[in-house]
């Protein structure tokens, strides 16, 4: 026992040298939020970091401090224009809480590979965080507006995002191991959603633009866009991005409409939505398969409501309505952009390799643009709310 | 009662060698040489490894005093038997090394970045030590204590890991035949199931009850088994077998993604603690192993540090890099592995040839 | 030999240097010379008074021979206890025992005759480990009232006791007790060889006889329990364990123990399994709170971030914003100033208890938030690791586990989350290598007894509990009357 004792009187020996990877609180600067911007000569990074000071005795000025700062930078390659940021900034980059990444449109126009490796390499980073693509201004304005209703903008990109998901379905939430991961995979393609600014005249990032009831410039959520490899394509209407969301079965809750007259509509909300795709091998053929169920929630028509045929006839209106959006949107993606962003690829491998084998190759020459496909929507009718009938006199 | 170990004990140091040899090296030439279909690979190297623990029962059952490096002395003789002894202690000193070289790296790499990798190396090797000194029955009882810890931490990440699970991931199934989960069943049961072997020295009078080892060994082998089946499956069906392949440590990976009740979230590192005892665990009982094998005379309090020292230096220098690690392990390490398979194979039929002479003799 | 009773009396004199405490009372019967000697602190007045000098007249009054007069005098004597000595070690053995020497002259015995005065205080409700059921009262400083206590409750002839006399000065009384067949003849063997061993000027009180005992155990942790209950001790008494008795002393020791016994209280006895399993589950995570909070913590906050949620880790950097030590630091600052508060607790003569010192910490700590020398959060998991270690009725175990603090706190400051995790290993190891007169320190979990799982983390309920634990007796059936109710 006396070499334990001996040993252990050595170890602090190798303490004392200094304890690596110490870091305190307030030396770190925590990121909330990155953004990628396209240069001409590189890449312009904006970071937004969260601000930690404590307001009251401390500040001078009677004014709360915004809650987040953020510093943007420019090199030739993605790594040297995050590090430049020390420059600007007095805390090292603690990267590991970011919640949202925002590529430039024109970056995803000209390829998102090479912006890929350094996020999925830096093992300090969780790869949990949303990516979104900022659609009709670069990433810079979307990460320096001051936002309504959160105190952080990167917090509210991203509970927006997961509320649109959760209960309209223009936008899917990829996290950013999803994007790698379907990147990787040759036989998937990639979707983003995207973000915009709505804005009035005035410039929405400072402080100010919360103080009055409708903000200046706001963060708000859009439709999908569509890549083929690594290049964004373009982005789809909404109607196309909730009918693309419905055959990935990314969809949880939506609402649904169709025209009864003119401008007259019965409006429905459809909920426990199941997509089922499945890809039959000789000949070649795609079934779609969708169910869930309806619920009645806005009603301009003149309908007696407690017919039951004028039910079931809502309903296959509603599905009828649902699936000529579905087709439509699949042969708009075949024609122009000819990205098989709904998976049949993928499925037909999993299911038949060997087939798949065999055509792969004439995937987007032929295949894909022939392929033969079959929707069928099946919704149920649920309840119709509190009243039984249309309000009229 | 003193060197005394329960079958409880014995059983769970069993399944503790057996399950955390995986992480590293294991998870990475399954996934490697078998892909989607790697959990058809675990299931054949465990049908295989049935033999393994037949031949073990063999072997433990003959001459219960004696530990393993007496039995190849007593069955092949002295100058042969020390030969064997030898030569099978170097591999066990060089699984240590490799053992103590993933526990570094895996920490260096994940949390400690800047922290030079001997330094965990040396608290790690001090721990090891302090173990061995104390003795068999210390060994064994840590072992069962963190076993129970390791088995409720994996029961946690599993039902973390549930909702996340997508069974299109395990799809397309035995594309490419059988010949791939042959080869990954070959490094699995080179790398995890090998570990079985290094029980055979703690001879069978340090059991308590000796009549019972077989039913808690042959519990321990299924349970074990099911960690590693459930564990591949898991990964490889919630992170798809692009991303598990090119992960570095994919196991760990996998358990960023559990989220409980959208509140326990971010708990991978005090999941990940059942590796670090695992592989702690490994390194101790290969010092143990080394110490008791070598001769009687030798036995002091000063052997086991001078094993964990050359272990600790072996890890450090032996090594530049992960890759080179990874390359190294990967091919050309099972050859090590089955020249130890095939000496404790020649022990086995040693003995069979044995006894068949002696009962030839008395009838 | 005591023939020639002046020269053993001038011997005495001259020994106790002529006390005046110790009495001589020269008396005849007859021809014969009497020496009745006693020890007046020690010996009670009025029974010497009433017995023995009363008896003493009355057998002088009847005319014995003096050949005779030791019998008659020893068979008359209205003293209950009675005995013969014939050497002069014993004669002082008794005298300073409170008993009352009768010399014959003549005579080569002498009588000593049981006259003790009671010095002790009255029998009390106990201080330290107070229940809401169960019995009040707690042992005394007294030898035969506290062996009373226990034999009133275990009325049996198994309930065996070996006295023994130990300390050169002291010469106390310890008392050995265990109930033949079912303790373990060799626990009680080992113990015995080890009180012989024991050479020592003086025990003062059964906590000075503990470290003694317990001189192999190096480890911080403690390895019997002290209790001054006797409900306690004859609950361990029938499970097979070992009790030491010393006078003078109000606590009792109980050996072996196993750290599964200390999170048992009196009260476990008392209440209904499911309520008294739910307590046992929060004291099991009050050690751990106790043992691990400080450290993760202080991982958590400068090495590990990425485990602390996004919203509370902004939390946690603004209340630190301005706090210029670092984190080690500060919660070595604030377990220094609580244990202080602690301490001073104690001496404080008012029985308030603990719920003063840690209100007075809070406030304390809360004006050092104000001046910005602390951060609030560091202040509630210091609070709360200085709370979890009360539950426990040792005062050993939570201050064996301020050692283990430290060292968690220590590794977890240079390495974080794989410090606690080494330091973890370490105190297991430590625990599992411990053991308490031969039986394992982690009992019921590490080797694994299922009998005594039984009783550990949850209790089974009494119809399942019919069996000892096996470590501790052979003889395992507890209860008979489960089998009678199925008819």
């Amino acid at each position: 026992m006396k070499k334990i004792k001996l040993l252990s009187f050595l170890l602090p020996l190798f303490f004392i040298t200094g304890c690596f990877n110490y870091r305190e609180l307030n030396e770190l600067a925590i990121t909330s939020a990155v953004g990628i911007d396209k240069t001409e000569d590189g890449y312009k990074t904006t970071i937004q970091i969260i601000n930690t000071q404590k307001n009251g005795a401390d500040t001078n000025s009677s004014m709360e401090q915004p809650k987040f700062v953020t510093y943007t930078s420019e090199d030739k390659n993605l790594q040297e224009s995050l590090r430049r940021v020390i420059l600007e900034s007095s805390r090292r980059i603690y990267a590991d809480h970011i919640q949202v990444l925002v590529i430039g449109e024109d970056l995803a126009r000209d390829g998102i590979y090479d912006i890929l490796d350094l996020f999925f390499r830096n093992s300090e980073l969780r790869k949990q965080f949303q990516v979104v693509i900022a659609r009709d201004t670069t990433a810079e304005d979307i990460l320096k507006v001051v936002t309504p209703l959160e105190t952080l903008n990167s917090k509210h990109i991203d509970e927006g995002l997961s509320v649109d998901n959760k209960y309209l379905g223009v936008g899917e939430v990829v996290d950013f191991e999803q994007l790698v991961a379907s990147y990787l995979d040759s036989n998937k393609e990639i979707v983003l959603p995207s973000v915009t600014l709505k804005e009035k005249d005035e410039e929405g990032d400072n402080i100010e633009n919360t103080e009055s009831t409708e903000p200046a410039e706001n963060v708000i959520e859009s439709t999908m866009g569509v890549f083929k490899d690594d290049r964004l394509l373009d982005f789809l209407t909404e109607k196309e991005s909730i009918a693309l969301s419905f055959v990935r079965g990314k969809i949880n809750n939506t609402v649904l409409s169709y025209e009864c007259h003119d401008n007259k509509y019965v409006v429905s909300e459809i909920m426990n939505t199941k997509t089922d795709v499945s890809v039959e091998s000789e000949p070649l053929k795609a079934k779609i398969k969708i169910t869930g169920s309806l619920n009645i929630n806005e009603v301009t028509c003149d309908l007696d409501l407690e017919d039951l045929k004028v039910v079931d006839e809502i309903e296959s209106n509603l599905e009828n309505e649902l699936k000529n959006n579905i087709n439509d949107t699949i042969n708009t993606i075949r024609d122009e952009y000819n990205t098989d962003v709904f998976g049949f690829r993928d499925i037909l491998y999993k299911s038949n390799p060997k087939y798949y084998r065999e055509i792969a190759d004439d995937w987007y020459d032929s295949v894909f643009k022939n392929m033969d496909i079959e929707i069928d929507v099946n919704f149920d009718f649920v309840e119709k709310g509190n009243s039984l009938k249309v309000i009229k006199r | 009662m003193k060197n005394k170990i329960n079958c409880l004990q014995f059983a769970s140091m069993m399944s503790m060698l057996l399950v955390a040899s995986f992480l590293g090296i294991g998870m990475f030439s399954v996934i490697k040489s078998a892909g989607v279909d790697s959990y058809i690979s675990i299931v054949i190297a465990a049908i295989a490894g049935i033999f393994i623990m037949l031949s073990f029962f063999v072997i433990y059952d003959y001459e219960p005093n004696l530990n393993v490096a007496e039995k190849f002395k007593s069955i092949f003789g002295k100058p042969l038997g020390t030969i064997l002894n030898y030569l099978s202690l170097a591999i066990i000193l060089f699984m240590g090394i490799s053992a103590m070289f993933n526990l570094t790296t895996f920490i260096t790499s994940q949390f400690l970045k800047s922290t030079p990798p001997y330094l965990i190396g040396l608290c790690f090797a001090f721990l090891v030590i302090l173990v061995n000194i104390k003795g068999i029955e210390t060994l064994s009882r840590t072992c069962l204590v963190l076993f129970t810890l390791c088995a409720i931490l994996f029961l946690i990440s599993i039902i973390g890991l549930f909702p996340e699970f997508d069974m299109a991931n395990l799809k397309p199934c035995l594309e490419y035949g059988l010949k791939r989960p042959l080869v990954g069943a070959v490094y699995n049961f080179l790398f995890n199931l090998l570990p079985i072997y290094l029980l055979l020295v703690i001879p069978k009078n340090s059991l308590v009850k000796p009549e019972k080892y077989r039913k808690y060994m042959c519990i321990f082998y299924i349970i074990s088994f099911l960690i590693k089946f459930v564990l591949v499956v898991t990964t490889i069906g919630v992170l798809g077998i692009h991303l598990a392949s090119i992960y570095q440590y994919p196991e760990y990976m996998v358990l960023k993604r559990i989220k409980i009740f959208t509140f326990i979230d971010r708990i991978e590192n005090v999941i990940t603690i059942q590796w670090l005892f695992g592989l702690f665990f490994n390194i101790s009982f290969v010092v143990y192993y080394i110490t008791h094998s070598l001769k009687q005379s030798h036995k002091s309090k000063l052997l086991p540090v001078i094993i964990t020292i050359i272990i600790f230096v072996g890890s450090n220098y032996l090594f530049k890099n992960n890759t080179a690690f990874n390359d190294f392990t990967y091919s050309k390490v099972p050859y090590m592995r089955a020249i130890l398979f095939f000496i404790y194979i020649l022990l086995f039929v040693g003995i069979l040839i044995k006894k068949r002479c002696n009962k030839k003799v008395t009838s | 030999m005591l023939d020639d009773i002046e020269k053993i009396v001038n011997r005495l004199k001259k020994d106790t240097n002529n006390i005046g405490d110790i009495v001589y009372r020269k008396k005849y019967i007859g021809k014969t010379k009497l020496y009745i000697i006693y020890n007046e602190p020690l010996a009670s007045s009025d029974k010497i008074s009433d017995f023995i000098i009363r008896s003493l007249t009355r057998i002088a009054d009847s005319k014995v021979s003096s050949k005779k007069l030791l019998q008659v005098i020893e068979n008359d004597i209205s003293n209950f206890k009675v005995t013969t000595i014939d050497n002069y070690e014993s004669l002082c053995f008794y005298l300073h025992r409170g008993f009352t020497i009768l010399l014959l002259d003549g005579d080569r015995e002498a009588l000593v005759l049981e006259t003790k005065a009671d010095l002790a205080r009255g029998i009390t409700t106990p201080d330290t480990e107070s229940t809401l059921r169960g019995s009040k009262d707690a042992f005394v400083e007294d030898y035969q009232k506290n062996i009373g206590l226990i034999k009133k409750r275990i009325r049996s002839n198994d309930l065996w006791i070996d006295p023994m006399v130990m300390g050169r000065y002291t010469n106390t009384q310890v008392g050995l007790l265990y109930v033949n067949g079912v303790a373990k003849k060799e626990l009680v063997e080992t113990i015995k060889k080890q009180l012989k061993k024991i050479d020592i000027d003086g025990i003062i009180n059964s906590e000075v006889l503990k470290n003694l005992i317990e001189k192999e155990n190096k480890n911080v942790l403690p390895t019997l329990i002290t209790t001054e209950r006797p409900d306690v001790v004859v609950n361990a008494l029938l499970e097979g364990k070992v009790v030491i008795i010393v006078d003078n002393s109000p606590y009792a020791l109980v050996m072996p123990a196993v750290l599964n016994d200390f999170f048992k209280t009196a009260e476990d006895y008392y209440g209904k399994w499911k309520n008294v399993s739910l307590t046992r589950v929060v004291k099991f995570f009050a050690f751990f709170i106790s043992l691990i909070l400080p450290a993760f913590y202080i991982a958590l906050i400068t090495y590990n971030q990425e485990m602390i949620p996004t919203e509370l880790l902004v939390n946690f950097a603004t209340q630190r914003d301005g706090v210029p030590f670092p984190a080690f630091v500060e919660a070595t600052i604030m377990l220094l100033c609580f244990e202080i508060l602690r301490e001073s607790d104690l001496r404080v003569p008012s029985f308030t208890g603990s719920s003063l010192s840690i209100v007075g910490a809070l406030i304390l700590g809360d004006a050092a938030v104000q001046a910005g020398i602390v951060s609030p959060i560091m202040i509630i998991v210091i609070a709360l690791t200085s709370i979890s270690a009360l539950p426990f009725t040792e005062p050993e175990l939570i201050n064996g586990l301020r050692w283990y603090r430290i060292l968690f706190m220590l590794l977890a400051s240079f390495l974080g989350m794989v410090g606690v995790v080494i330091a973890f290993i370490y105190f297991i190891i430590e625990l599992t290598s411990l053991n308490s007169f031969g039986k394992p320190y982690l009992m019921p979990y590490a080797p694994t007894s299922f009998t005594g799982l039984k009783n550990s983390l949850i209790k089974f309920p009494a119809k399942k509990l019919k069996e000892r634990r096996e470590y501790l007796s052979n003889n395992t059936i507890k209860q008979r009357i489960g089998e009678d109710e199925k008819n």
